[in-house]
């Protein structure tokens, strides 16, 4: 086959058999690969009604069609799964170079079932393919880890695991693969953990053939030229990293302050791109086939704070930050190696850190409950103890560790915690900017940014500018980046290959690779078949419009500080446009005819 | 250095002198490799947003509005130039009026997510 492998492997880890199966290629060609493609295998296998952590729940490591080919920014597969934190879909983007290794292996997907008797790993190498003992790495952090497995198998092998957290089945556990990179979101590494499965690690030799060479070639020429001559793709995020939104977002009043209290933090600029790149840069660093190369490779010499290793990107440098009150870079960056570290989302941590903050500033918990660790906004020292706490699920760190509406709601105040659908939300305030909030409430994933980036434009004004602060045209533009984002993903491409590139030129990489003539329709409509299957098995595992919502401070408490003070978000306005546009109903429910069009009836 | 050139109108830290007002100018990014500073006051009249990027242009050199202008010339419109937190793309564009109490934020084209 071309461009897909053709091949997934199927892992029963209740028995331990191991099967090859030919992918279903009526299936490939309408979801694409990775994201889409997982989501369609998990909505015809499993119940949504299931226990995600129970071993009903499937497992699925996906990588795309154009994953491991020579086109620029597609080094990324999804870890899809239910979601232990809210119950919908989950589907974790990561990048790094396990995505490429396992299709040069020859897979295109692995599917996990059941739950192992015992700790196991997966151990790829092309055709050989087994479960071995892993009972002498549980227990241990991501590196450790990591190396241990290199020295058991390959030195070049790489690794997707869990950490401490995802052992501990941490609702907002992450999946790391090569250490620093993270399918972080929706507690993707407590599924992993509670199917006993430590650790995947892959080597493979081959290649991934494409169908028409020199139209792929010539789309992929194309595609690498408009992202090299994009200010942002060819230079800006290699040399400032995603961390210089800190002040873009902080100079239009909506970098999330205190926990969502208000939408400016005065002192912001300490924790930015800009300082970053000034003391702690050691060098960028690119997942495979990247020629943005947006990653840090960081250090800090702070003997407080002391360590090496990648991060932090903005929602970690905000969430730890601002959203903390913290303006401590060194403690910032601390805290985002642990999270690696240990297998925890830095934005599910942090802003659960930050909520319990606020919760222990307005009296809810107190000394008592946090074990006598004083928990006001600002004290960084306590903020980096607090991760450790969590990815070990230790002292008060267990009742954070999974997530901020489980601790918010354990002491009766749910509306403390910042999040949508039980997901905690990123580093863009939606009374700041309105249709991000319309995309936060409605994501299939709950509290999300990179499903549908409307700051690109709201705010960046990439490729377009509009006001971040009307309501007028945001259905349909979240619309659009939802659609987009949902086929792109599904691709193997990375979301930042956008600064530059879009449906038009991922069509072309597409159809060149696999020899099926995809037109930008095409590859939208995908995008829009993906994202109504995911609404479709969310709403039958009991979600519905009732969860389309955001929480009610960001409906009712305006900003209070700088450039977007008075400003609360009018979700309630456009969410009826929104269903309307999508073709649901009222109740947010997909009609007949829309799903008909989409080939989902 | 807390009085303004005379000449120039630009000061450092704190409102420059012979004027009520000084307005703020922010940079971020690169534009700190040529500005050296990340925020500086100026106190000549500037009456559009135009005019005062003219002037910083002239200032800094190449090095400042490579970012800023395009090839053509114009103001390019992916930099994100904002008065008082508002982005002049969503108002008058260059032609948006100027009062000596403005704060000013430029940051040439850069993006995450
Ligand atoms: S731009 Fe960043 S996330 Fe995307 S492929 Fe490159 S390094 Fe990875």
């Amino acid at each position: 086959m071309n461009a897909w492998t053709g091949t997934i492997l199927r892992v029963n880890l209740t028995n331990g058999t191991i099967k090859k199966e030919p992918l279903d290629v009526k299936a490939a060609r309408a979801f694409i690969g990775a994201r889409g493609l997982a989501a369609k295998m998990l909505f015809d296998e499993v119940d949504p009604n299931i226990d995600a952590l129970s071993p009903e729940n499937k497992l699925f490591f996906a990588a795309g069609p154009l994953t491991g080919t020579f086109a620029p920014n597609v080094g990324r597969y999804d870890v899809v799964c239910k979601s232990p934190l809210t119950g919908a879909i989950a589907a974790s983007n990561s990048g790094g170079s396990f995505g490429p290794e396992l299709k040069y292996a020859g897979y295109d997907m692995i599917i996990f079932e059941g739950k192992a008797p015992a700790p196991v790993y997966l151990w790829i190498h092309n055709d050989q393919v087994e479960l071995r003992d892993a009972s002498a790495l549980w227990g241990k952090e991501v590196p450790e880890t990591t190396d241990l497995l290199r020295a058991e198998t390959d030195e070049d092998a790489k690794v997707a695991c869990i950490g401490p957290a995802g052992e501990k089945l941490s609702f907002i556990a992450s999946v790391m693969n090569e250490m620093g990179r993270a399918a972080g979101r929706s507690g993707v590494g407590a599924v992993m953990g509670s199917k006993n499965l430590k650790a995947i690690a892959v080597v493979g030799t081959g290649g991934v053939s494409v169908a028409d060479k020199d139209a792929f070639a010539a789309a992929a020429k194309d595609a690498a030229a408009k992202i090299k001559a994009h200010p942002v793709g060819g230079t800006g995020l290699k040399a400032y990293g995603t961390d210089v939104l800190v002040n873009i977002l902080n100079s239009v009043g909506s970098l999330p302050t205190r926990n969502f209290q208000d939408g400016y933090f005065p002192t912001a600029d300490k924790t930015g791109g800009e300082a970053l790149a000034a003391n702690n840069l050691l060098r960028p660093r690119g997942c495979h086939s990247c020629i943005i190369e947006c990653g840090r490779a960081t250090k800090v010499t702070n003997p407080k704070f002391a360590g090496e290793g990648e991060g932090p990107e903005y929602e970690s440098a905000w969430g730890f930050g601002a959203d903390c009150g913290i303006d401590n870079l060194d403690a910032i960056i601390k805290a985002n190696f642990l999270c690696n570290d240990l297998g925890l989302d830095t934005i599910s941590t942090a802003t659960t850190i930050a909520c319990a903050m606020d919760l222990y500033e307005a009296g809810i918990i107190t000394l008592k409950d946090t074990g006598g660790i004083p928990l006001n906004f600002g004290n960084a020292e306590v903020m980096v103890e607090l991760v450790k706490m969590m990815g070990n699920r230790e002292g008060f760190g267990d009742k954070m560790a999974d997530g901020s509406w489980r601790l918010a709601d354990a002491y009766g105040h749910p509306e403390y915690s910042m999040s949508c659908k039980k997901q905690e939300m990123p580093a863009y305030d939606p009374r700041g900017v309105q249709g991000i909030g319309l995309h936060y409430a409605t994501s299939n994933r709950g509290g999300c940014h990179v499903r549908g980036y409307t700051i690109a434009v709201e705010v960046l004004g990439n490729p377009v500018k509009m006001d971040q602060h009307t309501t007028e045209g945001k259905p349909d533009l979240v619309i659009t980046f939802q659609n987009l984002t949902a086929a792109l993903d599904s691709t193997g491409a990375c979301l930042f290959a956008t600064f530059g590139i879009g449906g038009d030129e991922l069509a072309a990489l597409l159809s060149g690779a696999t020899g099926i003539p995809y037109s930008t329709a095409d590859f939208m409509k995908a995008g829009e078949r993906i994202w109504n299957l995911e609404r479709m098995w969310n709403l039958a595992a009991g979600l519905s419009s009732n969860d389309d919502v955001l929480p009610e401070r960001l409906l009712h408490e305006p900003i209070k500080t700088g450039p977007s003070k008075g400003e609360v978000s009018h979700l309630n306005e456009m969410l009826p446009v929104y269903y309307d546009l999508r073709g649901w109903d009222a109740n947010g429910v997909p009609s007949a005819e829309r799903l008909e069009t989409l080939g989902l009836a | 250095m807390n009085s303004s050139n005379p000449s120039t109108g630009f000061s450092g830290r704190g409102v420059a002198s012979g004027w009520q007002l000084a307005m703020k100018i922010k940079y971020f990014a690169y534009l700190r490799d040529t500005t050296h500073t990340a925020a500086e006051h100026y106190s000549q009249p500037a009456a559009t947003i135009g005019d005062l990027l003219e002037v910083l242009c002239q200032r800094y050199g190449p090095g400042f509005s490579r970012w800023i202008r395009t090839p053509e010339g114009g103001i390019s419109t992916i930099a994100i130039i904002l008065i008082n937190g508002k982005d002049i793309r969503d108002g008058a564009w260059v032609d948006t009026p100027l009062s000596p109490e403005d704060e000013i934020c430029i940051f040439p084209p850069v993006a995450g997510g």
